[in-house]
């Protein structure tokens, strides 16, 4: 017999019910199955009372694989590591809307004949949603892990606070547990901390310098582990397994490199979820874009709508895939809830989380249907729906009457489910953590707890609920605004709250043990104004007694630049102007040196403190380094004459800035002081502006204009400022000249940041400066001037800063 | 620790006949002694230098075997009370705030401190904040007066009221030991190991030292690090000691007390007592030879 099904859903549940009348448990694609994908290269099978060993012809005749258009497709057929499952491979590709028969003839012993017969059933190849539009995808809430911007911050439209965004730490800094962290590093507090359950919080968070973290922080916020990562959940699977860096890879506690995962028949990776059961049988996530005519399903629907289709994809730990199941297979599109079916592009059902029930069965959330369903794992039939248009079962006592759009399900034991429910459609939308209690006997699902925070939280997008051992229940409320994490206990009391700036949408958050020695140092390089600054860190290793630093202007250094008993360095042996390589190991206490850390590399140009940034600025070289523009009409002769510039004016236009002289190269780092001078006089009394700054739009002034009273006598000039704005590495010195036709002499600019202990701001820190430091001797006050930790107490902490850039006889 | 037990190694002088023999410069540096080295060798067999010297022995191998950090202990050198540090996980220390007490008697005097900035020809711990204000006077930038005579580690009660100790002619001084040095420049820091300052005491005690916290305790010239110091005290008598060597005429005369003198051809040995326990031992040098003496407590 021969099956089209034209209809998704219930055309599908007839075909397979003929399939399995014919002996054949369960088929991928399935019978009648549309919108199939046309990189499936697999076709799988599962008899229902007949092994795969009695069929005589399984590696000969027994299948045949037939496009409408693309024609045969040989391939190859062996049975799965499960001894269940039988999988046939194909080489090539469907084409895009074709039809596909599949023919099955099995030769069996006399005896079993009856028991599989020979079947033919057909499917419909997809026609692929080409556009490569993704972004228009990521507008309604769909998560993508192909390189497109996936960052839970990125995905929606959250106000978050203006002094929260911008939060940064002044500069890397090692935290009371010896772990370094570099200036990007989140923020961190702990706002409620009473009876926490034991681990560590495992979260993805932005920084603030371009790079997302994934952490593990301990109850006090303090992190153990941490790395940039731009994949947004940080999870670990019940073999132990972690996956930080993406779902396709999966690492070890000691973060060493494990396997990958892959999804096969031209899905794509989706993000969302990956579980990997303690014997290593994964599943994945996947997504397709199909193009659909939805006024099929729906009057007045679009007739190319761009519809994100999911799927579940089951592998043996050897990567062998022995069980799809699709999302068109088994729900009805008009029962979409979030999303709209009438619209131009969302995704369905948009399979959020897996779990698998006690009794090994699959457990699956589809958030557009606001629906779990309970898979059965051999037949691939759906065994129970909880929720949705069509849930087998009543709620009680539930004032809410069920969830919506929920972001993730746990199977708790006994007959217990809990899930994250977004609440989208509930009256008014409110997000809660609630736990169920099936009865399938009277097939009700009795609300016995649930966790609303005071006041309410509402997230429209993801967000998580983890039942810990302690019988806690950790909550990720996702929004910027909101908590990053709570826990509460059984009744609901909050036990633990954690908040990290910079705020930010958090995906996931969960609570994990970690027992685990990473093998070698993780290592971040930043560069300062003066010194290049290190960031290692051998996680988890307690019997680290220093590390070792090398560094090169060549890849993979090994030349000792310095060692370290804690984990930051700053370095200033580094060679300026070109770029830096560096590495880092770690010595145990027993002498054993570990691995290289990762590489880093840097284009290093320091400046010292103190050190003179403009170049020739005694003009002792001429004109070099220095540039010159009249605008506006003015009109001028700017020449070098015995080492002294000057500008003969003959019209000054009609603003000062109608005559410029500036040089640019200046790096300016954000927080430091500097102090800015020079020589000038004119021909006649007049005013000249100057400034530190960019010269060019939008001409940002970070000195602020000064303005200089020039009289014919030489005056020197002296200016302190302190960079405000983010650090630029080329501003100007810029000299402002016009608007008058007197003729100005300049000689002897200098622009230097003034060290630590420069109190004098002479560029130097030198005995002048030690007096000030001991007048003011442990004095503790407000605003000392020689307070550098800022503590409100000066003594041998301050003077460790004055003593970093001692430099008496200098200069 | 018994604080009658004195290792009178501690008390061992080098002498050659090239050495400028000053009372001064004999308590600041002249001559120091590995004696580790003396210790491990040390063939006294059973009188009390020998088992003194493993005692100090067996101190020292915890040391080792413990995690790196820097010690900061009391030495007694003829009869004088070091306070000396030792960087065993190559830190680098910017300054020292220390409380240093004793459990009888007084500390009277204060000598064998380093003045100034530390550079590669003199490195030291020379920078003393609080006396720096009140003795040293900058003219230049480059030609500061470190000699000034009161120019001391002493730190100032009234800086600290609370959190300072009586000082000289008293059980406890607190010490302000800071290190400046240009930082482009090799070798310009302190050493990592070396003298703080001699601290002289009336009678013999136990000498102990501690943190002194509001003024920083030990920190590290690293900003970030932090400097995990380990304190250690010991029994100091001033009543065994060399007290003064002087030349003239090419004739030797050291001055000591509380036993016998002994001599030796080199720091480890033979030793052999002079026979003399008067106080006062003249000798004539010689000119091509080197001597080393202590004294054998009785």
């Amino acid at each position: 017999m021969t099956i089209l099904a034209l209809l998704p859903g219930v055309q599908v549940l007839r075909a397979q019910s003929l399939a399995r009348q014919a002996g054949y448990q369960y088929l991928s694609p399935v019978p009648g199955g549309l919108y199939v994908s046309p990189g499936t290269r697999y076709v799988l099978m599962r008899f229902g009372n007949v092994p795969p060993s009695a069929v005589i012809n399984l590696a000969t005749s027994f299948i045949a694989v037939t496009g409408s258009r693309s024609g045969q497709h040989p391939g190859v057929t062996h049975v799965a590591s499960d001894g269940r499952t039988v999988i046939f491979q194909m080489s090539e590709s469907f084409s895009e809307g074709e039809l596909v028969t599949v023919t099955l003839n099995p030769e069996l012993k006399t005896s079993l004949s009856r028991q599989l017969k020979s079947f033919e059933y057909q499917f419909r190849i997809s026609t692929p949603f080409t556009e490569s539009s993704v972004a228009a995808l990521s507008a309604v809430g769909y998560p993508l892990t192909q390189g497109e911007d996936t960052s839970p911050g990125g995905r929606t439209a959250v106000a978050i606070p203006e002094h929260a965004v911008g939060k940064t730490r002044a500069a890397p800094e090692i935290m009371p547990n010896g772990v370094s962290i570099p200036s990007d590093f989140p923020e961190v507090s702990v706002a409620v901390k009473h009876h926490p359950s034991p681990g560590y919080v495992f979260l993805n968070n932005p920084g603030t310098g371009g790079f997302n973290y994934s952490m593990m922080l301990d109850n006090n916020g303090i992190p153990v582990w941490y790395r940039r990562s731009s994949y947004w959940q940080f999870q670990v699977q019940e073999d132990g397994t972690i996956n930080w860096d993406g779902p396709g890879a999966g690492y070890d506690q000691n973060f060493n490199y494990v396997r990958s995962y892959y999804l096969v028949n031209g899905y794509h990776v989706d993000g969302h979820e990956i579980k990997v059961l303690a014997d290593g049988t994964y599943f994945l996530l996947g997504y397709f874009f199909d193009r659909v005519d939805m006024t099929r399903y729906l009057p007045g629907a679009n007739p190319a709508a761009r519809i994100v289709q999911t799927v579940v994809q089951e592998f043996t730990p050897s990567s062998e895939l022995i069980l799809q199941w699709r999302g068109w297979d088994h729900y009805d599109v008009r029962d979409l809830q979030w999303g709209d079916p009438l619209g131009a592009s969302f995704t369905f059902p948009h399979i959020n989380a897996i779990d698998l029930d006690e009794d090994g069965n699959i457990l699956v959330s589809a958030r557009s249907v606001s629906e779990v369903t309970k898979i059965n794992r051999d037949t691939g039939k759906v065994m129970w729906r909880l929720g949705g248009a069509h849930s087998s079962f009543a709620f009680v006592n539930d004032p809410l009457n069920g969830f919506s759009c929920q972001h993730n399900i746990s199977a708790l034991g006994g007959g217990h489910y809990m899930v994250f429910d977004n609440g989208n459609f509930h009256s008014p939308p409110v997000s809660r953590a609630v736990e169920y209690k099936l009865n399938l006997a009277n097939m009700t699902a009795t609300l016995v707890w649930q966790y609303r925070d005071t006041p309410d939280r509402y997230t429209s997008l993801m967000g998580n609920a983890q039942r810990l051992p302690s019988g806690n229940t950790l909550i990720n409320f996702v929004l910027a605004r909101y908590p990053t994490v709570i826990e509460v206990d059984p009744n609901g009391v909050k036990q633990f709250e954690m908040n990290v700036l910079p705020n930010a949408d958090h995906y996931r958050v969960y609570r994990y043990p970690w027992h685990g020695v990473v093998a070698s140092p993780y290592l971040i390089a930043e560069e300062e104004e003066d010194n290049v600054t290190l960031i290692f860190n051998k996680f988890g290793d307690h019997s680290v007694d220093h590390y070792c630093i090398y560094g090169g202007t060549s890849p993979h250094p090994t030349t000792l630049l310095a060692t370290s008993t804690t984990t930051l360095k700053h370095l200033t042996n580094v060679v300026n102007r070109t770029r830096n390589y560096f590495r880092v190991t770690a010595v145990s206490t027993n002498g054993v040196e570990s691995d290289y850390s990762n590489e880093e590399s840097l284009d290093v140009n320091l400046v010292n403190p103190g050190q003179q940034m403009v170049l020739n600025g005694d003009f002792s070289q001429g004109t070099n380094y220095w540039s010159w523009a009249d605008t506006g009409g003015a009109s001028a002769r700017w020449e070098v004459a015995n080492n002294v510039s000057y500008v003969d004016i003959s019209n000054g236009g009609a603003a000062l800035e109608s005559l410029e002289l500036w040089q640019a190269g200046m790096p300016l780092t954000q927080g430091k002081k500097y102090v800015f001078g020079f020589d000038a006089w004119s021909e006649q009394p007049r005013s000249i502006q100057v400034q530190v700054g960019q010269v060019v739009a939008p001409s940002t002034s970070y000195s602020g204009p000064l303005v200089a009273a020039l009289t014919p006598n030489p005056s020197h000039f002296r200016y302190v400022f302190t960079m405000q704005h983010s650090s630029d590495s080329n501003s100007d010195v810029i000299f402002d000249l016009g608007a008058s036709s007197l003729g100005i002499y300049i000689d002897n600019v200098s622009l230097f940041s003034s060290p630590p202990g420069d109190f004098n701001l002479d560029g130097r820190v030198d005995a002048r400066d030690l007096a000030v430091m001991a007048g003011e001797w442990l004095k503790q006050q407000p605003n000392l001037v020689s307070d550098l930790d800022q503590n409100g107490r000066v003594n041998f902490k301050d003077f460790t800063l004055l003593g970093q850039s001692w430099s008496p006889t200098s200069q | 620790m018994d604080k009658r037990t004195k290792v009178d190694v501690a008390s061992t002088i080098l002498i050659t006949s090239h050495l400028r023999l000053d009372f001064h410069s004999f308590r600041q540096s002249t001559f120091h002694i590995s004696d580790l080295n003396v210790l491990r060798k040390s063939d006294g067999a059973k009188d009390k230098v020998k088992s003194r010297s493993l005692l100090l022995l067996f101190f020292l191998w915890g040391v080792v075997s413990a995690r790196a950090a820097v010690r900061v202990y009391v030495e007694d050198h003829s009869g004088l009370a070091r306070i000396k540090y030792e960087c065993t996980g190559g830190e680098v220390v910017r300054s020292f705030a220390l409380d240093v007490t004793v459990d009888q008697g007084q500390i009277v005097d204060i000598s064998d401190f380093f003045r100034g900035e530390s550079t590669t020809n003199a490195h030291g711990y020379g920078i003393f904040p609080a006396s720096f204000r009140d003795h040293i006077t900058v003219s230049t930038v480059t030609n500061v007066d470190w000699e000034v005579a009161d120019y001391t580690p002493l730190a100032v009660v009234g800086d600290a009221p609370g959190d300072t100790l009586p000082g000289l002619g008293s059980s406890g001084v607190t010490l302000e030991f800071g290190a400046l040095w240009d930082a482009r420049v090799a070798g310009a820091g302190p050493g990592s190991s070396g003298t703080l300052c001699a601290l002289a005491i009336s009678e013999p005690a136990e000498v102990s030292i501690t943190n002194n916290a509001v003024r920083g305790g030990v920190v590290s010239a690293v900003a970030d690090e932090t400097i995990v110091p380990e304190f250690s005290s010991a029994v100091v008598d001033p009543t065994i000691a060399i007290t003064g060597i002087g030349e003239t005429n090419g004739v030797l005369t050291i001055s000591f007390t509380g036993g016998e003198l002994e001599s030796a051809p080199g720091i480890n040995g033979p030793w052999t007592g002079t026979g003399n326990d008067t106080g006062v031992f003249v000798e004539a040098l010689d000119p091509n030879g080197m001597k080393f003496f202590r004294v054998r407590a009785p």
